[in-house]
């Protein structure tokens, strides 16, 4: 498939420019012949009337005077030098006038009407002129013009010709040049096409140049936009606008991965320690609880890695295909029901309002999740003797709203923001156990859900325990479009 | 117990195969969907567990054809897909349990013990009945040693739950599923505060606890 031909030409412009000169010059060709034929055709019109008119002339003078008449007449004009040919021939068709040498045979065969006629002429000066026989004579150079024949009584004929050579020679050289000029427009169309296709390929060469450096692990390039709104500018938009995205992706993946290295060399490092001990551990019961002590720190890194890929795939948004129909406030009551008694034992009093029929287009199970972290990290805060209210209503922005509100220190107005974000990012504060995480997690389901995630001051020092701390969750009413937002 | 064991990683089978046959079951090992196929018709198993990811026949196609051919034993996928809808998808091709790889041991041994006892005829009974404990899954009763016992909705559940799988170990993520019927990962022992609030009321004021912690794996009813 190596042609050696520049790479211009294989291109799609190239072939559409080509394409649109050959149809230019075929219609050309077409247009070009028919004028021709036309304009040669008017010409010869022309002369039939002339000829016509001569040829009744002669006719008349014969009806008056009679073959002498006529002989003289053609004779007269012959020497006059007009803009007629003449011959007159008796029954043997020998010639008895004029400057042709003879009837040429169509003109025989179609006595009276008009009828092409070659002939070959002498140079100047000599006064014959001579039908055309066969192929060159000499100096004669070729006519071309039209002729009537008529016959006379006695079997006399008599014929009458043009010659045209000059009007159609003007025409045929027109002609040519206008087909020489076509040639040209089609070799520039060409041409043009060429550099058309040279830069438009230079362009798309430039896209794939990207294509390949990120194929080759740079994920920062950019495509070249000139931003004139073109094709070709929309698609590196396009293509530019995937790449970051892609970044964004791998960003958080490598992020992910240098978190899980972080979470998980910290706990194996102490495991391996207390196995290495072990091993030279006598006492079977010792033993025993080392390997029990163990195997659960290993499951508690299990959960941190199934934390963390359940995190990083709800990210990338993969789950949203399978939403459904869910009931927020049953989700609510159940979480409620399952944390009572986690807040009871801590001595916290546990409050739950809840609006009925509730629906949003989720996934339950996340859902569900999310509001447990909440709740879970709002016990975890609050101290014994303080509250946790759990609310789910329709708030009046037309949203609805779940919120999780302790009594706990807080969080600082500067820092809600950071931490917020720092939450996405999976950042270091995941040092103290379960948290960051999980409020990692609830951004992420919010997020999915097309909801979001704020932190606001709590009930207040009622308790004179602190500010307090109201995590809000707030998501669009079911049936109300959910936009497709950038994780 | 008879347990057919498809897993294609024979590192892996060989572990489940030893595991199971320390806890006292006979084990069968089939290597691919076809060949567990082949056995599972063949023979009668008590339950089967099913590795989902296989060369040739995968383990969701191989437990259609299974109940297709109206083959009800009991059965537990293995999987490394950790997502629900794979769970979801997992149990709707016929599975009756679903388990993430990697796993400990006792819950894959909790988990199937479970399955075989659901089996059992004598768990469609509307009573049941573990040492002087008994429920009347009707009137929605709990006894012990003659005396009512006061449960809240959920705590029923939890204690039925127990009950049904008296003697076995089950572990807290069989409880979150089977009794609050959620697959998630809770961050804190939410499990181990329910269990406590209902070991009060059927434990405390008896001289013989039934509802023990099994450590590092679970729960565990016993008269």
């Amino acid at each position: 498939m190596s042609f050696d031909l520049p790479r211009a030409l294989k291109t799609a412009t190239f072939r559409f420019a080509s394409l649109g000169a050959g149809m230019f010059m075929l219609f050309s060709v077409f247009i070009l012949w028919f004028v021709y034929g036309s304009a040669e055709a008017a010409i010869e019109r022309q002369a039939d009337r002339s000829l016509r008119a001569e040829v009744e002339d002669l006719v008349g003078i014969y009806a008056t005077g009679g073959l002498n008449r006529v002989n003289r007449a053609v004779l007269e004009r012959t020497l006059g030098q007009g803009e007629y040919l003449y011959l007159l021939v008796d029954p043997f068709s020998e010639r008895i006038s004029g400057g042709l040498t003879a009837i040429p045979a169509n003109a025989l065969e179609r006595i009276g009407e008009p009828v092409r006629f070659v002939f070959q002429r002498p140079g100047m000066g000599e006064s014959t002129r001579s039908v055309i026989g066969g192929g060159n004579e000499g100096a004669l150079s070729r006519h071309r013009g039209r002729a009537i024949a008529v016959g006379l009584p006695g079997d006399f004929r008599l014929m009458v010709a043009m010659d045209l050579e000059q009007e159609l020679e003007i025409l045929s050289r027109t002609g040519s040049d206008v087909w020489r000029v076509l040639v040209l427009i089609g070799a520039l169309s060409l041409i043009a096409g060429y550099l058309l296709a040279r830069r438009f390929a230079s362009r798309v060469d430039a896209l794939d140049q990207v294509a390949r450096r990120v194929m080759a692990g740079d994920l920062g390039i950019r495509a070249p936009r000139n931003h004139t709104g073109d094709e070709l500018d929309n698609l590196s938009a396009s293509l530019n606008a995937m790449l970051e995205r892609l970044q964004r992706l791998m960003d958080a993946t490598r992020h992910a991965g240098d978190a899980i290295a972080h979470d998980l060399r910290t706990p194996l490092t102490r495991v391996r320690a207390r196995l290495e001990t072990s091993r030279e551990e006598t006492d079977p019961a010792q033993f025993s609880f080392t390997i029990e002590e163990s195997l659960h720190q290993i499951d508690e890194l299990l959960g941190v890695f199934d934390a963390v890929l359940r995190l990083s795939r709800l990210r990338a948004g993969e789950r949203r295909a399978a939403f459904q129909k869910t009931d927020l406030t049953e989700i609510a009551l159940d979480v409620s029901e399952l944390y009572e008694a986690v807040a009871d034992e801590k001595g916290a009093a546990f409050a739950t309002e809840v609006s009925e029929d509730v629906v949003v287009l989720g996934d339950r199970s996340l859902l569900f999740q999310a509001v447990c972290n909440l709740v879970d990290n709002a016990i975890k805060y609050t101290p014994s003797g303080g509250g946790i209210t759990l609310r789910l209503r329709h708030n009046n922005a037309g949203l609805i709203e779940l919120s999780v509100t302790d009594t706990g220190p807080g969080v600082a107005p500067e820092d809600r923001e950071r931490i917020t974000e720092r939450f996405v990012r999976l950042d270091h504060s995941r040092n103290e156990p379960g948290s960051g995480l999980g409020l990692a997690m609830v951004v992420a389901v919010a997020d999915l859900h097309s909801g979001r995630l704020t932190i606001e001051d709590g009930s207040g020092s009622t308790m004179g325990e602190g500010r307090g701390l109201r995590a809000v969750l707030t998501f669009p009413r079911f049936g109300e479009a959910i936009a497709v937002g950038e994780p | 117990m008879r347990i057919l064991v498809v897993e294609d990683d024979d590192r892996a089978a060989l572990y489940l195969k030893k595991g199971l046959q320390e806890a006292g079951h006979v084990v069968d090992h089939a290597a691919n969907g076809h060949e567990g196929l082949d056995l599972a018709t063949s023979h009668d198993y008590d339950v089967m567990i099913v590795d989902r990811m296989m060369p040739r026949l995968d383990g969701l196609s191989m437990i259609e054809r299974l109940r297709a051919e109206d083959n009800r034993t009991p059965v537990l996928v293995l999987s490394a897909l950790a997502e629900v809808d794979d769970r979801v998808e997992g149990l709707k091709a016929g599975g009756d349990d679903y388990l993430t790889k990697p796993f400990a041991f006792t819950e894959l041994n909790a988990r199937i013990e479970a399955l075989a006892r659901r089996m059992n005829p004598e768990a469609a009974e509307a009573r049941i009945k573990v040492g002087d404990l008994e429920i009347d899954l009707l009137a929605r009763t709990a006894h012990r040693a003659g005396r009512k016992l006061l449960l809240q909705p959920r705590e029923f559940k939890l204690l039925h739950f127990l009950m049904q799988n008296a003697g076995q170990v089950v572990t807290r993520t069989m409880l979150l599923e089977k009794v609050w019927d959620y697959h998630f990962d809770p961050q804190t022992n939410v499990i181990d505060v329910h269990i406590s609030r209902l070991r009060t009321k059927i434990d405390k004021d008896f001289d013989v606890a039934m509802l023990h912690t099994v450590r590092g794996a679970g729960y565990r009813l016993e008269a």
